[in-house]
């Protein structure tokens, strides 16, 4: 691997922005059918950086932009705290974007987005439980790989797929935010539900959509329901479109191998303006619209938008965009989108320790304006639907939780709020 | 687990009441006893074990070699010239506390709390053996010890005040006055009456003095400020 490299179009706005509030971290937890032992899991660490060396890495910065380089410093498993997602202060010398958590039966991976998205962390969590199940003595085969796939792993994709003759999408306006005021910096509240997938895909199947299509839908008929129970005065001010954030996985739709950051996100809204929608006409325009947007021509409008803007700013010192990100970042970034809903999927691991996983989660990163945002992952027949949120409210978690029951999904319900 | 009757989910046997909701849950059957979900420390970041990197160990059988070899040198060449094991004893006492404050202090660098309780029982042990090799007078006894242990409380007792001390100038008079009396105390201990001290003295409680009304000062102004706005 080569000793440093510059972060990839996505994860050059994360080291500007982060605060104690916009922690730009997330989560993604397995929990095992026992105790975790701390020396295996932290050698199985030790054996998977070594494997994956694009995570050993410290954040530095330079004249024009932030980079990576290789961290000489261990990275030591810590012990689980009452609130996930804290802040990793990536800037500091020797502190890795990444951090191996352990609690009970449960092993967490916390990641800052500058160095991956949930593709790319997912990778290196089944790696290392795999790694901490061969030190269980478990016989799972891990592949060798040759310097040419670590060069492929650590590409910047946008600059490869970015094409200069395609012109950037259109600018979107100001969306809906839940009315509600923010707790204590350091509170994130997080309301699980599991489901069994099957159930959840018929239901979905019913409606002629995608699971994802059909919580999208979920989520936005709660957010109008929210709406609707703000007394008139306070409807006329809030009232924007309700914009939901989808971030789509970009390895889906160009071959590509990158372990870095390689998503980008689409926003389907419906007006309340225009009326009350009925939960049909919801789900079809967002049906209609993830069939529309989801495709490498519109998504190539957006990598244009994003690479021309990096390229435009290549000469200011970092100090100067610092400032200009910080801005942009509120302004173009989470007023437009009201909440999001990020789904990473079916996920699995090796079939000779598949019994012994018994969930997987996967925890938003804090948002300071949405406030509340979700997290979906699916293992085995669970699918795990994570509302992160930094309100004290839990309005939108009952109406959308309530609106599966209501569906025949049955639920099952966990948290970490008192 | 037992159904919220508001919201029709399922909860786990954690909870008292519905974390939709917040309305109490009826439990039909006994509750089972899960382990928590999370832990209640908010945000306190734990190193779990180990504490010793691979680089660490090689600094500590560095210097583990490092020190068989000054004690096989020395005392081979005591044994050659003297025909018995004279000076070489103070090299192999020296030499084997230095190796066990370094590989404690890269043991220990996680726990300051036993890493403190660790040298100061060290450095006893090391100045009682060379008391003991010395064998001229049981300087150890009347002087290391009271000293040491003088320093120990004097320690104690600033640690504390610094919990309730909070301005960076008050607690620079604290270590002024600690020192003083540490000094007068040694002094007193080594030759009995006060002697050298009352120079130290002389430089050090002006000079705290001078801070104590630096502080004030600068604390009425403060609050004068305060008051004005």
């Amino acid at each position: 691997m080569t000793k440093w490299f510059p972060l990839d179009n996505a994860g050059i706005f994360y080291p500007s922005i982060i605060s104690d509030r916009v922690t730009t971290v997330f989560r993604l937890s397995v929990t095992v059918d026992h105790p975790i032992k701390i020396q295996k899991l932290q050698k199985a660490l030790d054996l998977s950086l070594k494997y994956y060396p694009l995570f050993n890495v410290h954040c530095r910065s330079g004249f024009f932009w932030y980079y990576f380089e290789e961290n000489k410093k261990r990275l030591l498993v810590t012990q689980d705290s009452l609130y996930p997602c804290r802040k990793i202060p990536i800037k500091r010398r020797g502190v890795h974007p990444i951090q191996i958590k352990a609690f009970h039966n449960r092993i967490s991976l916390e990641v800052s987005h500058s160095i991956t998205d949930g593709g790319g962390a997912w990778v290196f969590l089944q790696h290392l439980i795999h790694r901490y199940f061969i030190e269980l003595g478990y016989d799972i085969k891990i592949s060798k790989r040759d310097d040419k796939t670590r060069d492929l792993e650590i590409e910047d994709s946008f600059k490869k797929y970015f094409k200069p003759q395609i012109p950037p999408p259109r600018k979107s306006d100001k969306a809906f935010h839940v009315p509600w005021k923010s707790e204590r910096k350091d509170v994130y509240n997080i309301i699980t539900g599991y489901s069994p997938v099957d159930k959840v895909k018929s239901v979905a199947k019913s409606y002629g959509v995608s699971i994802t299509e059909y919580l999208l839908a979920v989520l936005g008929i709660s957010l109008q329901k929210i709406f609707q129970s703000m007394p008139k005065k306070c409807q006329r001010r809030y009232s924007k479109p309700f914009r939901l954030m989808v971030p789509i996985d970009l390895r889906k739709l160009f071959p590509s191998q990158t372990l870095r950051n390689f998503f980008l996100s689409i926003e389907p809204s419906f007006d309340p303006e225009l009326g009350e929608f009925t939960f049909e006409e919801i789900i079809k325009i967002i049906h209609h619209f993830m069939q529309v947007e989801v495709n490498e021509k519109y998504i190539s409008r957006q990598i244009s938008r994003n690479i021309r803007g990096q390229m435009e700013a290549k000469l200011l010192p970092l100090f100067i965009k610092t400032l200009i990100l910080k801005s942009l970042y509120t302004k173009l970034g989470e007023s437009k989108y009201s909440t999001s809903i990020s789904n990473m999927g079916m996920v699995n691991f090796d079939p000779l320790i598949e019994e012994n996983i018994n969930k997987v989660e996967f925890i938003p990163p804090p948002s300071a304006l949405c406030k509340i945002k979700v997290g979906v992952i699916t293992h085995k027949n669970k699918i795990s639907i994570t509302f992160g949120s930094i309100v004290k409210e839990t309005q939108l978690e009952q109406l959308f939780f309530s609106r599966l029951v209501e569906d025949g999904i049955s639920v099952d319900i966990d948290t970490n709020r008192s | 687990m037992s159904f919220c009757i508001t919201c029709g989910v399922k909860i786990s046997d954690r909870h008292t009441n519905c974390p939709l909701c917040n309305r109490p849950i009826e439990y039909t059957s006994k509750r089972e006893n899960l382990p928590p979900l999370y832990p209640e420390e908010v945000n306190k970041i734990t190193i779990i074990k180990p504490q010793t990197t691979i680089k660490d160990w090689v600094v500590i059988h560095f210097y583990m070699f490092f020190t068989f070899l000054i004690v096989l040198s020395t005392t081979g060449i005591d044994y050659t010239l003297n025909k018995g094991f004279t000076w070489s004893s103070y090299s192999t006492v020296s030499a084997l506390f230095i190796y066990s404050i370094i590989s404690s202090v890269i043991h220990l660098r996680r726990n300051p709390y036993i890493l403190y309780a660790t040298i100061n029982l060290l450095i006893p042990i090391f100045l009682f053996s060379l008391d003991w090799l010395t064998q001229r007078d049981a300087w150890f006894i009347d002087k290391a010890l009271p000293s040491f242990i003088t320093l120990q409380v004097i320690s104690l007792v600033v640690y504390i005040l610094f919990k309730i001390i909070l301005l960076k100038l008050q607690r620079a008079v604290t270590i002024i006055i600690a020192t003083n009396l540490l000094i007068i105390t040694i002094d007193q201990i080594t030759s009995g009456t006060v002697t050298w001290s009352i120079l130290c003295t002389a430089l050090l409680l002006p000079t705290a003095i001078y801070i104590m009304i630096l502080s004030a000062k600068l604390q009425s102004s403060y609050y004068l400020h305060q008051t004005i706005d």
